[in-house]
């Protein structure tokens, strides 16, 4: 029957390829696309669409034909199960057109035509730019931080203490780094006034409204990171 | 000698000092200019010494950490009469410059994408007005927002083409990080990745008295990965198993961007605005981040992370400082779940120097009390899988979305225990519209302490049961829960319920 198909086939000159002489094998892949979008069988011939190794869930179903007239009306209602992978599914074309398969998990990419007994369609014109995938090509990052941790302790310098106006300590100090520096004033260990600034390079805090009395001035002083400069120490006689 | 300004709220703080060391600090007076000794620096890797080194670096569009992270502009309202804040939104075609030297079409609010952000107050409502300038009805969602059922964005109530509606948001929810995108039946995997997505950020007094970070220390980010043509279009493929996958992440419209930091707290609030991709988290090589809040706003108390698995819709809040490193320091931000280099590379934190002194804290007790739910007046189980009659579609208890059918009709002010079921091998983040819940037990181990907080989407991991408490208040009407991955979601993983008197 087929050898007759054939060769009728033939001599009416509408197929060319001698590839077209037998069953087909189509596989759906997780690339979502088939490995064979376009395949040409004869009449009485079979298509199987298998989904070998697939973690994604695929079918394959019938999406219609090319052309006006439904020439085989078993195709209209051919779907295959869901699965992961997808079980295999099968048809044979009896009658000549240009059968349309589909996966309709993803009808965007996984489309196809069986062409049965007829020419093939043409190759497609290249798709536009709007069409094309430009993928990234970037390369995978290797090194996910370079980072230097700031482990450096601030260097507190130069403290001194004056009296100011009434009541008013100023304390100076240079700090070597951008720090938060607090400025206390002690007697009989008890802090009793304390000031806080922020910065970099020479500066001063005063403390007001300091009653009468000798204290011991401290100033601390920790950078961005948290870390803490030696602790400087001082004295003032505020009268 | 540098002029000194008197000490701001500084003084007597002795007992916060030795308990907190410097960085309790919230005000303190500068004594110095900024000075240059700054220590030394770490050579940037992303500089090449030769301008062939720069070419090659720009020879690709998809080349990470080369643009700035842009920040979306933030929305101005058209008015502020009578305590209301008015907005006015155009949904229309734009025009975004993704890759460089590429323009890419895109569906916008206000024609950019990401779209403008809505920065609201608690206690001080809103309303946007939206016109739909595209071709094809559209609507708009506030997502984990308590909004009047007509206000919602059900995929039933549309703009249609060429009109407009006033979206009226109460804003009497806490502080939350919300979203708003469109929501149109069956649409939504297409108009969200061509651009239909805004951050809507509400917050309260609470923000203030934490300390948290502020204005440019609060940082928004959308997340979103994306495929593109040769001639810099995005690629669109449906995929109704896995959803949409794209060899390409997004953070606020920019290819895996850099961010310049200062040696300072931030606040860094993601949003996975993606179809279908869930990120897996890390910075660095594991760097700890404090996780502040998640999609309902503040966590009772902060949480330690040093991976965050963030499933699509989902919120989460973390706090990073970068107060540690030295200037020119350079920290990736990864997601050690993609598949591919280009699914690796989120963005790239670069120190700088500068910044000043600190104002901000890192909180450290507790931040919220989350109110107590009643107790739940019913359980219900909810399979989810994916079914081929009447095409290819997921199904919720074995049912598609029909909007004439009501699956639900719980009492405004109940609660119940919703289960939901995942035998399938996909994600499911099952998001309720308009009311929030709280994750009670999961299949796959303890609930983890940042998902311990008001939740409106819920990653259901393949194979896991997780069961929800979902609180009916504070509207009556006519909402949808539904999967938000987006392909699952229009075909058809949605239903509706209604909350009655």
């Amino acid at each position: 029957m087929k050898r007759v198909l054939i060769s009728t086939a033939l001599a009416f000159g509408v197929l060319a390829s001698p590839a077209l002489a037998a069953d087909e094998v189509i596989s759906g892949l997780d690339t979502l696309v088939w490995d064979k979008p376009a395949v040409s069988i004869l009449p009485g011939e079979k298509v199987t669409w298998q989904f070998p190794g697939t973690a994604q869930a695929h079918h394959v179903a019938s999406n219609g034909v090319d052309g006006a007239a439904v020439v085989d009306a078993s195709w209209t209602s051919f779907t295959s199960p869901l699965g992961v992978p997808a079980p295999n599914a099968e048809f044979t074309f009896t009658e000549p057109g240009t059968y349309k398969f589909i996966c309709t998990v993803h009808k965007d990419t996984m489309f196809g035509t069986v062409s049965v007994g007829v020419a093939p369609p043409p190759p497609a014109p290249p798709l536009p730019l709007s069409q094309q995938p430009l993928g990234n090509d970037a390369p995978a990052p290797t090194t996910f931080e370079k980072v230097q941790e700031d482990k450096a302790k601030p260097k507190l310098s130069k403290v001194s203490a004056t009296r100011r106006a009434r009541g008013t300590v100023r304390v100076k100090f240079r700090v070597s780094e951008q720090s938060t520096v607090l400025v206390s004033l002690k007697r009989g260990g008890k802090t009793i006034k304390s000031v806080v600034g922020a910065g970099t390079g020479s500066g001063y805090l005063d403390v007001k409204k300091v009653k009468a009395g000798r204290y011991t001035v401290q100033v601390r002083a920790a950078d961005v990171a948290g870390n803490e400069a030696a602790i400087k120490k001082t004295s003032i006689t505020v009268r | 000698m540098a002029p000194m300004e008197p000490p701001m709220g500084a003084g007597g703080n002795r007992r916060d000092f030795m308990r907190n060391g410097f960085g309790s600090f919230a005000l303190v007076c500068t004594f110095a200019a900024q000075s240059s000794l700054r220590g030394s620096e770490v050579t940037k890797s992303s500089a090449p010494a030769t301008s062939a080194g720069r070419r090659f670096q720009a020879a690709s569009p998809f080349t990470p950490f080369q643009r700035d992270l842009p920040i979306p502009p933030v929305l101005a309202p058209v008015s502020t009469r009578n305590g209301v804040d008015v907005y006015s939104v155009d949904i229309k075609d734009g025009i975004a410059e993704i890759l460089p030297g590429f323009e890419t079409p895109i569906y916008g609010y206000e024609g950019v994408y990401p779209g403008p952000t809505i920065r609201a107050v608690k206690g001080r409502p809103s309303v946007v007005r939206q016109t739909n300038k595209l071709g094809f009805d559209s609507n708009v969602h506030l997502h984990g927002g308590y909004v009047p059922a007509k206000h919602d964005g059900h995929p039933m109530d549309v703009i249609l083409p060429g009109k407009s509606f006033d979206y009226t948001y109460p804003n009497e929810q806490d502080a939350a990080m919300l979203w708003y995108h469109d929501h149109a039946h069956g649409r939504t995997a297409h108009t969200l990745y061509y651009g239909l997505a805004g951050m809507y950020l509400l917050s309260d007094e609470r923000d203030v008295e934490l300390g948290l970070p502020q204005d440019e220390y609060d940082v928004p980010l959308m997340l979103a990965d994306h495929a593109f043509n040769k001639d810099g279009s995005f690629r669109y493929a449906e995929n109704v198993d896995l959803g949409f996958r794209g060899d390409t992440i997004l953070v606020n419209g920019a290819v895996s961007p850099r961010m310049t930091v200062q040696r300072r707290i931030y606040r860094l609030r993601f949003l996975n605005a993606s179809n279908a991709r869930s990120y897996n988290l890390k910075l660095g090589n594991g760097r700890t981040m404090l996780q502040v809040a998640s999609d309902g706003g503040l966590l009772e108390k902060p949480v330690s992370r040093s991976t965050v698995l963030i499933h699509p819709a989902e919120r989460v809040e973390l706090l990073v400082d970068f107060r540690g490193f030295r200037p020119g320091s350079e920290i990736v931000l990864q997601n050690i779940d993609g598949e591919s280099p280009g699914t690796k590379s989120v963005m790239r934190f670069d120190v700088e120097s500068g910044g000043g002194a600190e104002e901000f804290v890192i909180p450290t007790g507790r931040m919220r009390t989350l109110e107590k739910l009643p107790a739940p007046n019913a359980s219900r189980r909810w399979d989810l899988g994916l079914f081929t009659q009447s095409g290819v579609q997921w199904r919720i208890a074995e049912r598609g979305f029909n909007p004439d059918r009501i699956d639900v009709r719980p009492r405004l002010g109940s609660s119940e225990l919703w289960q939901w079921h995942n035998p399938s091998n996909r994600v499911h983040p099952m998001h309720l519209h308009g009311m929030l819940f709280r994750i009670v037990e999961r299949s796959t181990g303890v609930v983890h302490p940042a998902d311990r907080g008001w939740k409106d989407t819920i990653g259901v991991l393949p194979g896991e049961t997780a069961t929800v408490q979902p609180w009916f208040i504070p509207h009556t009407g006519r909402y949808v829960f539904h999967c938000h991955a987006l392909e699952h979601g229009d075909k058809a993983m949605m239903l509706q319920l209604e909350v009655e008197k």
